[in-house]
């Protein structure tokens, strides 16, 4: 298979982060429609996520990457580096771990617009899933719109916190960030792969590109930068730090099942169109663009 | 339609007043696609440049903004461009060619280049200003929780309903799920509204407006009879709303702790500059 074509190890490692972000959301509406305990939710996603993790790691994953390792004879992309490229790698990683360290010195992520560290205290506390008005701790008197009781990242981070017995301020403001930011780059990293699949050196510049950017556009809400680096629980910065770029990487490799699943994990964690969200429109007008870019490349050869 | 075609336009405005990385990402998209005899990859810069374009014009970026449900801001339309992932590529792009392939030989015209680009990408942020203060929130929220703490503490494992400043609510639930409050923090935080469907009482408005002015210490008619009843009217709501325990900010007359201390039929105390009735 050609090299910018085939899944790579950064793949399995998101698609497996979203397989598990999916069961969170089985796990949430099985509180929401059928009225179980936050407890029993909190427990039903240990036992999907530890039967997903035995299944998948001890199995298919660990004997797939044993496979292409196998198949692939070639060196290392680093086998080519110089000392530039080296010195690029480790700007790369400096960035990286100065992200790491902004995020973890905050103290606490940019609540505007946003009540998950509440949510999640009341589920904690009231052993239900939206049995209280999180911002009050009292019963609602309107109640919450569906599509957003429906969103299942507050039962994922509350999940954390009871299994782990972690404070929700640390979860959903350090722990989470921390993820989305590795989650991130491992999107980024898979898009440099497809973009780039036979240059090493190209990929590293990409990469530190992209670590330079997140620092320059942590200046305004809405931007990806700021979302990784200031309010990186989010769903929406989820969705525009780890999905976006690894739905890009998919779809410049025609993955178009792969690419389900990323509209799938953002309709479980954004308020969308009856679940078309920026995934599925991405998706769509790519699918369309490369159809209008391979009609006319076909029609300027019959001329 | 027309209001949305509005947000859209002052949207795009606010979004390139701050930073300068739509002029990066701009300028990266031009380089891609005017690179002669290059091939970019697939339709992924085509379809880059055609979505910029559709939500840099006011209408079909209202379009897309009724697509994003209408509720999020213009500046979440954006999320549909890899303005990111673009920048970055036409960075390495322009890299690999200037420098061909980063060639250690060639480092001297290389490498101030690459220096340079990363200086003029970093200058193309904010600078370090960012929309809101982290050191600032840490400080107001340090001195909520010791606040909190302390009233926990003295609770025990009661109930505990608050009624407080805004900058002592703002943390309350955050702090601890089991603390009450009379009002939440959509009372001020309007955008927070939507994630209910419950409304406030006209009588719990009154509540944070009276708090509001008593912080602010804005002249509020205290010590004449009409804000006697205000304060009077206000304790009352509150304690029928189920708060027992209200705090009350050091900027407060004597005039507004006495009436309540009247009306509760307890007296306040200082703790950390603040009043606290306590029921």
């Amino acid at each position: 298979m050609e090299s910018g074509k085939r899944y790579f190890i950064g793949d399995y490692l998101i698609a497996g982060g979203l397989i598990i972000v999916g069961l969170a959301e089985t796990a949430h509406l099985s509180a929401v429609f059928l009225g179980r305990s936050f407890s029993d939710c909190a427990l039903i996603w240990m036992a999907l996520q530890a039967a997903f993790l035995i299944a998948a790691v001890g199995h298919g994953l660990v004997r797939r990457c044993r496979s292409e390792a196998a198949r692939s004879t070639g060196k290392p992309f680093w086998a080519k580096f110089g000392w530039i490229d080296w010195i690029l790698c480790i700007v790369f990683v400096c960035a990286a771990a100065s992200q790491l360290a902004y995020i973890l010195t905050a103290g606490g992520g940019y609540r505007q617009g946003d009540m998950t560290v509440e949510t999640v205290n009341s589920f904690l506390e009231t052993n239900e899933v939206y049995g209280v008005n999180p911002l009050t701790g009292r019963p609602y008197t309107g109640g919450i719109p569906l599509r957003l009781k429906i969103l299942c990242l507050p039962t994922l981070y509350g999940s954390i916190c009871r299994i782990t017995g972690l404070p929700a301020q640390l979860v959903v403001w350090k722990l989470a960030p921390v993820l989305t930011l590795l989650a991130c780059y491992l999107a980024y990293g898979v898009l440099a792969q497809s973009l780039f699949p036979d240059n090493g050196k190209k990929r590293v510049c990409f990469l530190t590109a992209v670590a330079f950017l997140l620092w320059a556009e942590n200046y305004m809400f809405g931007m990806d930068g700021f979302g990784v680096l200031s309010c990186g629980f989010r769903g929406v910065a989820i969705r525009n730090a780890v999905l976006l770029p690894w739905l890009f990487s998919l779809l410049i490799r025609k993955k178009w099942f792969a690419a389900l699943l990323c509209v799938l994990a953002e309709a479980c964690m954004v308020w969308t169109l009856y679940g078309l969200g920026v995934c599925a429109a991405v998706t769509v007008c790519m699918a369309a663009a490369g159809f209008v870019m391979k009609a006319y490349s076909s029609g300027r050869e019959a001329a | 339609m027309g209001e949305l075609i509005r947000s859209a336009w002052l949207g795009w405005q606010g979004f390139i007043s701050d930073g300068k990385v739509m002029a990066l990402f701009l300028a990266a998209l031009l380089f891609l696609l005017m690179r002669p005899g290059k091939t970019v990859k697939g339709p992924f810069v085509s379809y880059a440049a055609v979505m910029a374009a559709c939500c840099t014009a006011p209408f079909t970026a209202a379009l897309l903004m009724l697509y994003q449900t209408g509720f999020y801001g213009y500046e979440w339309v954006w999320s549909l461009v890899p303005v990111t992932a673009v920048t970055a590529y036409g960075f390495a792009e322009f890299m690999a060619e200037y420098w061909k392939e980063l060639k250690v030989s060639l480092w001297k015209k290389g490498l101030p280049a690459a220096l340079l680009l990363l200086g003029v990408l970093l200058l193309c942020g904010g600078l370090g200003k960012t929309v809101w203060s982290r050191g600032e929130e840490a400080r107001e929220r340090e001195h909520a929780q010791a606040l909190l703490r302390e009233l926990k503490a003295r609770c025990g494992d009661g109930e505990l309903c608050l009624w407080a400043p805004e900058n002592v609510m703002e943390y309350a639930r955050e702090f601890d799920g089991g603390i009450q409050l009379v009002y939440g923090r959509n009372m001020w935080e309007l955008s927070l509204n939507a994630y209910t469907y419950d409304t406030y009482d006209p009588s719990v408005t009154e509540l944070y407006h009276w708090m509001r002015q008593s912080d602010l210490e804005i002249p509020d008619g205290n010590g004449n009879e009409e804000g006697m009843a205000a304060a009077r009217r206000c304790a009352q709501t509150a304690q029928g709303r189920g708060v027992n325990c209200i705090l009350l900010p050091e900027n407060a007359s004597g005039d507004k702790v006495a009436v309540l201390e009247e009306t509760l039929g307890v007296s306040a105390e200082r703790l950390e500059g603040c009043y606290l009735l306590l029921f």
